[in-house]
């Protein structure tokens, strides 16, 4: 029962509390942590981290009540998520303003891609099967990875749970009912055995539907309406297996298959005086990954993924306006994907490791013109980690080559890129948990498949799209006051600079795809986390972040919206957390907000729309049998029903509710 | 109801030199009772359409009168605006609606296209009717006293531009770039008479002389921008010129082409005319040498308008991104004014006497 306590508190604070003390030796919990839940991921230090690194465990987002992977990731600082609102819209992250084809998702320490349209619809994965989310400017800390990873300007990594087995159980299985309002039903299952004393297998399964059609206040000058919002219903599958084995040498593989499917209708904008939308899109992904990773000796280390991936969707759009009524597309594309990476150490202070990846890329669709391309790209990354005393320097060189081929048309020519990284952590004071850090990071995008090739507006004749990033900080963590248990501060600075960056570009009546834009960023952020214990086995968890971002656009100076910031930026945000854990319930309230921003470049009232703050409570409790645990968790999300647009016409739910049980066995 | 259109018209009428200078950037004193309307498209989603009032004599703008009158937005995607009467009759596209306001900007009527009917395009008006191009491929007959659609007829695929000539009305259709014909309307019968085959993606329409003037955008890269004019009796077609904008005056069709290299990003438009009575084409330009007839000889041109009653020049352009700029031109071409509209993308203007 003690250690099943112990279970308990880890399993509801352990996001909590491990952040900092995970890898701080002097506290006990470490040694809890490690004695039972061996199979949890190790949660980074972001005081530590030479680059900016934010994290949220999963058993975090089930207990703050976040609503969706979205839903954690724009309360992360310096992100902006653009979120076309509802359950089904697409929702795409931005990292410190460079936008969202700078930002690369990992799934699993897999990236996931999209050749198509470049950004990564965040929208789709569900948090059912998550146990941490992290976000980290430039790329990760640790050097042991694919070179894809350190190709993008921010990382958004998605781990999913191991599996867990109580005592001598060979089988684990959690059942899980979400409901709530606007039709939401959400029954996920997941399953695992295992096979052999080192081997485990998983099953994940989570189906949702919802009709999305929520209210809304609609503003059209004096008149003010409510509103429902339409074609906004999706239908969801998501299935998901996965094998850990730990094999007789103690090497590790793992394996993945991953399948989802979906449909939802495309609500678009609310248009004045018009309703009729009949917008639908359906999507099918399936892929397959298996990881192998071996430690040879203390020295030397290879890692090596194999991926396969296929998407497909269908878009329709029923409207007179087209020949035949309708506007059909479909679009096929598949990846191939093959990574490895060797690491060395040297010695105690240096760490070295060189990664090659490859990927080939196809599209088909039914578009005219279609010319079928097929991307291939190799990664090439050394990089190389140096630690003497208070002294961490990360450094590397990434190697992009890309090469294209098409069946009818023009292609761009090849591109070859080397880019540099390199980052600096000093740790003044031995005795103090105070780090400075520095990043630099020049990275790039490639032109997606519609910048080149969609239509009329594809431009094959188009560069990469340059990002540069500089990054300043100080971290710090400790316990100042007798009354806390553990307090972290960090502070950074940044500048970016993004050029050549691709922008569609109007002229008489074609519009063509430009390296035309130019934006400046510059921005501070501070995130603060603190555990208080109140009384007994009382506690309170708090933790907030502030941003600042001035994005401008300095692309022409004759424009009228030059040094003006741009679209859908916020100067101010902020998002704050506090939780109540107590033996009987565990409260949670949660806020975020946003400053106003500008719908388009112009900064002038018209474009304006007005910043917002979303509150949500909630409310858990864990009761626990002899062979199960029953968790219960009632959510009010934003519970003052502030009624706001992300993006303008694109209205967010307003005051809703979300029931949920889980069912562990 | 009627009423309380009538009520509001003249009350609006009333208070407008109050409201209109209330909203007016320069704060003058001057009665908006001869202007100008400027219809600016907006952005798609944007719910951003609005009518900007321009005084020609003071030079001051009114952002959005519809909203200033109305209490309302005019909705998304202004498309065509046109002076009928005393009215002045607006077809938003996005919002699929067609309105009809009096000279102070008050709504007195409005139509809601229905999801067969299709989204609204262009109008032309005759004989208390209003022909509106619908992207169904059809033209609806309207009463344009109180917007009751009448009648449709079908025409071709996504018609755009519509102009009477001669008792008939020519429809321009462009099928997004399917189609090549102007559908030819007797206007008594309401039925396609005549179906005259022209440059593939026709849009654009003017009437002068007996002849109706056509552009047509060609296949995007092998078939250029043309101008072409269709004889009314005939219907004989022969291609003029390139152009890719036009307008007409006193018989003289105003034309500007505007081309973009896409290896240096550079837009070059030249202006000329062509003589619709003698049918000659004048490749000198229309506007005299300034800094902005030099400056608007390198963007692309979004609008061409001419005062019928003084032959004055308007020429708007648009990145889409901004408030859109017009310059005002007199009828030999001299450079009178700059003005930024309150909205984007200013497609159209009407003149009050």
């Amino acid at each position: 029962m003690r250690l099943f306590f112990y279970r308990l508190v880890l399993c509801l604070l352990g996001g909590g509390f491990c952040p900092v003390s995970a890898q701080t030796a002097d506290t006990t919990r470490v040694h809890e942590l490690q004695q039972v839940d061996v199979s949890a991921i190790r949660r980074p230090s972001v005081v530590r981290s030479a680059a900016p690194l934010q994290v949220v465990s999963g058993a975090e987002m089930e207990r703050l009540g976040y609503q969706s992977l979205a839903d954690a990731v724009r309360r992360f600082s310096g992100v902006t998520v653009k979120d076309y609102g509802g359950i089904g819209g697409l929702k795409t992250v931005s990292v410190r303003s460079l936008g969202a084809y700078h930002t690369g998702v990992m799934y699993d320490g897999i990236a996931v891609s999209n050749c198509q349209a470049g950004q990564i619809d965040i929208g789709r994965f569900s948090l059912d099967n998550v146990s941490q989310v992290t976000l980290a400017v430039g790329q990760e800390d640790d050097i042991f990875q694919p070179a894809r990873m350190f190709a993008s300007a921010g990382v958004l990594s998605i781990q999913t749970q191991r599996p867990e087995f109580r005592g001598n159980r060979d089988y684990s299985l959690q059942l899980r009912m979400k409901g709530g309002s606007f039709g939401l039903v959400n029954p996920s299952l997941r399953y695992a055995r295992r096979l052999a004393s080192r081997t485990s297998l998983s099953v994940d399964g989570d189906f949702l539907r919802a009709d999305g059609t929520y209210p809304f206040t609609l503003k059209n000058g004096q008149s003010v309406t409510r509103e429902k919002r339409y074609n906004s219903d999706i239908l969801s599958w998501h299935t998901e297996a996965n094998l850990y084995s730990l094999l007789r040498d103690s090497s590790r593989v793992t394996a993945k298959v991953y399948y989802f499917q979906s449909e939802r209708g495309l609500p678009g904008g609310v248009i004045f005086y018009n309703p009729y939308n009949k917008e639908r899109l359906w999507d099918r992904n399936f892929f397959v990954q298996a990881g192998y990773e071996k430690h040879f000796n203390p020295r030397w280390a290879l890692k090596g993924a194999l991926k396969y991936n296929y998407s497909w969707n269908r878009y329709r759009d029923i409207n007179v306006k087209y020949d035949g009524g309708k506007q059909e597309d479909r679009n096929r594309q598949q990846e191939y994907y093959g990574t490895a990476t060797v690491q060395y150490v040297p010695s105690e202070h240096l760490t070295v490791s060189l990664a090659t990846d490859f990927a080939v890329n196809k599209l088909r669709n039914n578009l005219p013109d279609c010319p079928f391309p097929t991307r291939y790209t190799s990664y090439s990354v050394l990089a190389l980690k140096y630690h003497y005393r208070f002294l961490t320097v990360t450094a590397n060189v990434l190697n992009t080559f890309v090469t294209e081929k098409v069946k009818s048309g023009e292609r761009p020519e090849n591109r070859h890129k080397f880019t540099p990284f390199a980052a600096l952590a000093l740790r003044p004071w031995q005795d103090r948990n105070l780090y400075l850090r520095f990043l630099y990071k020049n990275t790039f995008r490639v032109p997606t498949f519609n910048d080149l090739y969609y239509l009329r507006m594809g431009n094959t004749g188009l560069r990469p799209e340059l990002a540069r990033e500089y990054s300043g900080g100080i971290t710090w963590s400790g316990t100042p006051w007798s009354f806390m248990d553990f307090l972290s501060v960090t502070a950074d600075v940044y500048y970016n600079r993004v050029t050549d960056k691709i922008v569609a570009f109007p002229s008489t009546y074609v519009w063509k795809m430009l390296n035309l834009g130019k934006t400046d960023i510059t921005g501070a952020e501070v995130n603060v986390r603190a555990e208080i214990p109140l009384y007994n086995r009382i506690g309170l968890h708090f933790s907030a972040g502030y941003t600042w971002q001035k994005a401008i656009d300095v692309t022409d100076k004759e424009s009228k919206n030059y040094k003006e910031q741009i679209p859908y930026t916020p100067c101010h945000s902020g998002s704050g957390a506090l939780q109540v854990q107590t033996p009987w319930v565990n409260m949670a309230y949660t806020v975020i907000g946003v400053g106003e921003r500008y719908v388009l470049l112009q900064n002038i009232p018209a474009n304006r729309i007005e910043g917002y703050a979303e509150h949500t409570f909630s409310l858990s409790r864990e009761f626990t049998g002899k062979n199960f645990r029953l968790h219960l968790q009632a959510e009010l999300v934003n519970f003052t029903d502030e009624q706001y647009d992300i993006i303008k016409y694109y209205p967010m739910p307003g005051r809703s509710y979300r029931l949920s049980a889980t069912l562990r066995f | 109801m009627k009423f309380r259109s009538l009520f509001l018209a003249v009350l609006c009428t009333l208070f407008m030199g109050v409201s209109l200078t209330s909203c007016s950037d320069d704060d003058d004193d001057d009665e908006v009772t001869t202007g100008v309307f400027i219809l600016n498209e907006g952005k798609s989603e944007n719910n951003n359409a609005g009518i900007s009032v321009y005084n020609p004599e003071t030079h001051a703008v009114t952002a959005d009168v519809y909203m200033a009158q109305n209490d309302k937005g005019l909705g998304d995607t202004g498309q065509d605006m046109i002076q009928y009467g005393n009215y002045v009759y607006v077809t938003v596209y996005g919002s699929s609606r067609l309105v009809k306001l009096d000279k102070a900007g008050v709504e007195v009527a409005s139509l809601t296209f229905s999801a067969e009917d299709g989204q609204p395009r262009n109008m032309a008006a005759e004989d208390g009717k209003l022909y509106v191009t619908l992207y169904s491929g059809k033209v609806a007959r309207i009463n344009a006293a109180d917007l009751k659609i009448e009648k449709y007829v079908q025409v071709g695929k996504n018609p755009e531009q519509i102009v009477e000539e001669d008792d008939k009305l020519f429809v321009a259709n462009s099928g997004w770039g399917e189609d090549n014909t102007v559908s030819v309307i007797d206007i008594r019968t309401f039925e396609v008479v005549k179906t005259v085959e022209v440059t593939v993606n026709p849009n654009y329409l003017q009437e002068a002389e007996g002849y109706v003037y056509v552009i047509s955008y060609g296949s995007f890269g092998n078939v250029p921008y043309t101008l072409s004019r269709i004889n009314t009796r005939t219907y004989a077609v022969e291609e003029i010129t390139t152009a890719t904008l036009m307008a007409e005056h006193d018989d003289v069709i105003y034309l500007a082409n505007s081309v973009t290299d896409w290896s240096t990003y550079t837009t070059t438009t030249t202006f000329f005319t062509y003589d619709a009575r003698r049918g000659v084409l004048n490749n000198a330009s229309f506007l005299q040498d300034s800094p902005e007839a030099r400056k608007l000889a390198t963007k692309s041109i979004y609008m061409i308008e001419i005062d019928p009653n003084n032959g004055d020049i308007y020429i708007g352009i648009s990145d889409y991104n901004n408030n859109g700029d017009v310059y005002r031109f007199t009828r030999t071409g001299e450079f009178v004014k700059e003005i930024t509209t309150g909205s984007l993308n200013p497609n159209n203007m009407v003149f009050f006497n």
